[in-house]
């Protein structure tokens, strides 16, 4: 694949590695206007999240808050001695016969996984869903290699069939309905047109069971990495996972330095947490413990395992004490499915792999933020991502940081110098109510005579081109205030 | 090779974090809030309801009436070729039982095995290490006996589950003397929660995507029903 062949979005840019510094806006203009699409996005984020506070709330009732804090505190203990964690994943790993790789960027990943397909001569790889592969973009390096990769969960594969991108970290092709499946599988497979689930399910599920038994090599992603046995944990729902870890004589897993965990009890209390926040199910079908490749005594299973640590950009992360805690998240999705931004603008508009509250985070720490300077501004900051968050990462508060960070380096001059003007009024009682009474004037100026300004002049259109401003109450509430004090209710 | 050394990696990492730290210890779960269930709870009950809750079957069983039970249950699915885990519960005397009613065992793991497991075989018949009553998941493990793919590949799954072998929770498998405590682990120890779903193409649920569509455990209890 070249970048020419690469799907590409409604601003005709790559969809998920647009050229930078991406603009939100662009795309998610073009989104917004499309109800259809918001239709379905938004009726299966709300289900999932309807889901994820019935799971919860059964098995933990009343603790779920605490919970949440808890898991959050473990996952951040993990991240503040990841060195050491991290060491002893190794050595329990190498122990039983796992070959470990580290890979300091995207580029080095996917050259170490290119070259081990390579030394085991491998012409056919089956490919369970992973972000990481999909943050360092693994699967067209394999095919210029030429290995052909075949991504199996039934999203992923859908959308491979189609040429198309994933748009949500748990559900990939919640932007796509029936019908788009049943042509793409038509067009590609060959197969008659049909847009009932069941049969599309079905023909997508003779077509891999193939490729899993010629398959030379499978590669997966990893949920948790769990320091005290050296395990590598993959939660899944399908099927497919099992697949391609258990089938291909070659597993290599690619996975990001910030899944370590501890230990069991540890891995006990996310697992719970995991699959709850993610779909509204106790556990995934599938939760496998990876341990090395098979064992001589064992019947079956790789004869070679291969885990990828992967830094890209995580120790820079790691390095700033105020956004290492953006590592603990375990992408389950929650945060997307409560977010009324996602809702509307839906995956493709954030530009990148990571989509939503955590993908509007985790972007620009990954990526820079001046790559992606728009991104901290696609949320309400209304606080439904840090609450569904089972890790608690304070999302809201991250993206405020970012915002400032962001204004910090690069603010309009017009901006810094209202903003300048504001903390001055702001300090001082006397020009505070001097700019409430102008700002009243104004405004009822603005809205000529009506209840509400509809467009601002100049400058702050901007505001007003996608709502309107209420004139504010005939009285301030200092005015109210004080004739309270004298006893006039 | 390609990639970076360990020790670069690795030092990148402490460098990230800091010098001249100590390791902080390693910070307990509260088990106020982990331990959801609670000593007094029937664990075979539990486990039964959330089986079902997730869309396993379950059948109770006991030593003397599995062979019968799993005759009978193969017969009413139509399935006349199965595969069977070498663990010593599915001992001559059930194979003896199948061959009699005429359900075809296949065995040893050549490559025609796999061939058949995947073309012909209707059932794959494990023995589950273990149950978690809290989330109503059976643990399947690697081993010398059991093919990891015997529970994958045929289109159903049967597990028979002593009762002895379920523990309450999830962090009840690891702890020393749990089922789960050796090290190092089998290669693969996979919680099956539920027959193979997908609800990818418009959120409708499909079961038997890739894996097995139904999955049923045989609980075997005691005479005395536990």
């Amino acid at each position: 694949m070249t970048s020419a062949d690469l799907p590409r979005s409604v601003d005709g840019e790559p969809t998920l590695f647009p050229r930078t510094p991406f603009d939100l806006r662009t795309r998610a203009d073009v989104f917004l206007d499309d109800e259809n699409l918001q239709g379905f996005v938004g009726e299966a984020t709300t289900a999932r999240d309807v889901a994820r506070r019935d799971a919860l709330a059964e098995m933990f009732g009343a603790d779920v808050k605490a919970l949440r804090h808890h898991a959050g505190l473990l996952k951040q203990h993990a991240l503040d001695n990841l060195d050491h964690y991290l060491e002893r994943w190794i050595e329990r790993a190498e122990e039983v016969g796992t070959r470990v790789h580290y890979a300091s960027d995207a580029r080095e990943a996917n050259q170490i996984v290119v070259d081990i397909a390579l030394r085991n001569r491998a012409k056919l790889c089956v490919k369970s869903k992973s972000m990481v592969t999909e943050e360092t973009h693994l699967v067209p390096d394999l095919e210029n290699a030429g290995v052909e990769t075949v991504e199996t969960d039934l999203g992923e594969f859908i959308i491979q069939v189609d040429g198309d991108a994933p748009s949500h970290i748990v559900m990939p092709m919640i932007h796509k309905d029936r019908r788009s499946v049943g042509r793409a599988f038509a067009r590609e497979l060959g197969v008659e047109y049909t847009e009932d689930p069941e049969t599309l399910t079905r023909i997508a599920r003779e077509h891999l069971r193939k490729k899993y038994r010629q398959a030379d090599l499978g590669i997966s992603g990893g949920n948790f990495l769990v320091a005290e046995s050296g395990s590598l944990v993959i939660c899944t729902n399908e099927g497919n996972g099992r697949f391609c870890t258990s089938e291909p004589k070659v597993h290599v897993a690619m996975v990001g330095i910030e899944k370590i965990v501890p230990g069991f009890d540890e891995l006990s209390l996310l697992l719970h947490l995991l699959a709850r926040s993610a779909t509204g199910q106790p556990l995934t079908c599938y939760t496998q413990i990876l341990t090395g490749p098979r064992r001589a005594s064992e019947v079956d299973g790789p004869l070679e395992m291969h885990v990828v640590l992967l830094d890209g950009g995580r120790t820079r992360i790691l390095a700033d004490p105020h956004y290492r805690q953006a590592l603990r998240c375990i992408r389950c999705g929650a945060c997307l499915n409560a977010c009324p931004v996602y809702r509307k603008a839906t995956g493709h508009a954030y530009g990148s792999v990571y989509s939503g509250p955590i993908g509007a985070v985790i972007t620009p720490l990954l990526k820079g933020l001046d790559a992606y300077p728009s991104l901290p501004e696609a949320s309400s900051l209304c606080g439904a991502c840090n609450e569904a968050c089972p890790v608690d990462i304070d999302l809201p508060g991250l993206l405020v940081r970012l915002r400032r960070d962001q204004r910090r380096r690069r603010a309009p001059l017009g901006e810094k110098l209202v903003m300048g003007l504001l903390a001055t009024a702001f300090r001082s009682p006397f020009l505070y109510r001097l700019c409430a009474r102008l700002q009243r004037v104004m405004l009822a100026v603005c809205a000529g005579g009506g209840k509400r300004v509809r467009k601002a002049p100049g400058p702050f259109a901007g505001w007003t081109r996608e709502r309107d401003l209420p004139l504010p109450a005939k009285r301030t509430f200092r005015d109210r205030w004080r004739s309270r004090g004298r006893g006039k209710r | 090779m390609s990639g970076t050394s360990k020790e670069t990696f690795l030092a990148r990492v402490a460098a990230a974090l800091g010098e001249g730290r100590q390791v902080a210890r390693r910070l307990p779960c509260d088990p106020a809030l982990v331990e959801r269930v609670g000593t007094d709870q029937d664990l075979l009950e539990l486990f039964e309801n959330r089986a079902v809750a997730v869309g396993i079957e379950v059948v109770r069983v006991t030593n003397e009436s599995t062979g019968e039970f799993l005759i009978a249950h193969l017969q009413k699915a139509d399935v006349s070729c199965v595969s069977l885990s070498d663990d010593p519960l599915l001992g001559d005397e059930i194979r003896g039982g199948l061959a009699a009613a005429g359900i075809e065992v296949i065995g040893d793991a050549s490559e025609a095995w796999a061939d058949r497991l995947y073309d012909e075989v209707g059932v794959g018949v494990t023995v589950a290490t273990a149950g978690v009553a809290a989330t109503g998941s059976i643990a399947c493990v690697s081993s010398s006996q059991e093919a990891r793919a015997l529970s994958l590949v045929p289109p159903r799954h049967i597990a028979l589950l002593p009762s002895d072998r379920i523990v309450a929770d999830l962090q009840d498998l690891w702890r020393s003397r749990g089922p789960l405590a050796l090290r190092p682990l089998p290669s693969c120890v996979t919680l099956v929660t539920g027959p193979s779903k997908t609800a990818d193409i418009e959120g409708v649920l499909i079961n038997g995507v890739h894996g097995p569509g139904v999955v049923t455990v045989f609980l075997i209890v005691g005479e005395e029903g536990r």
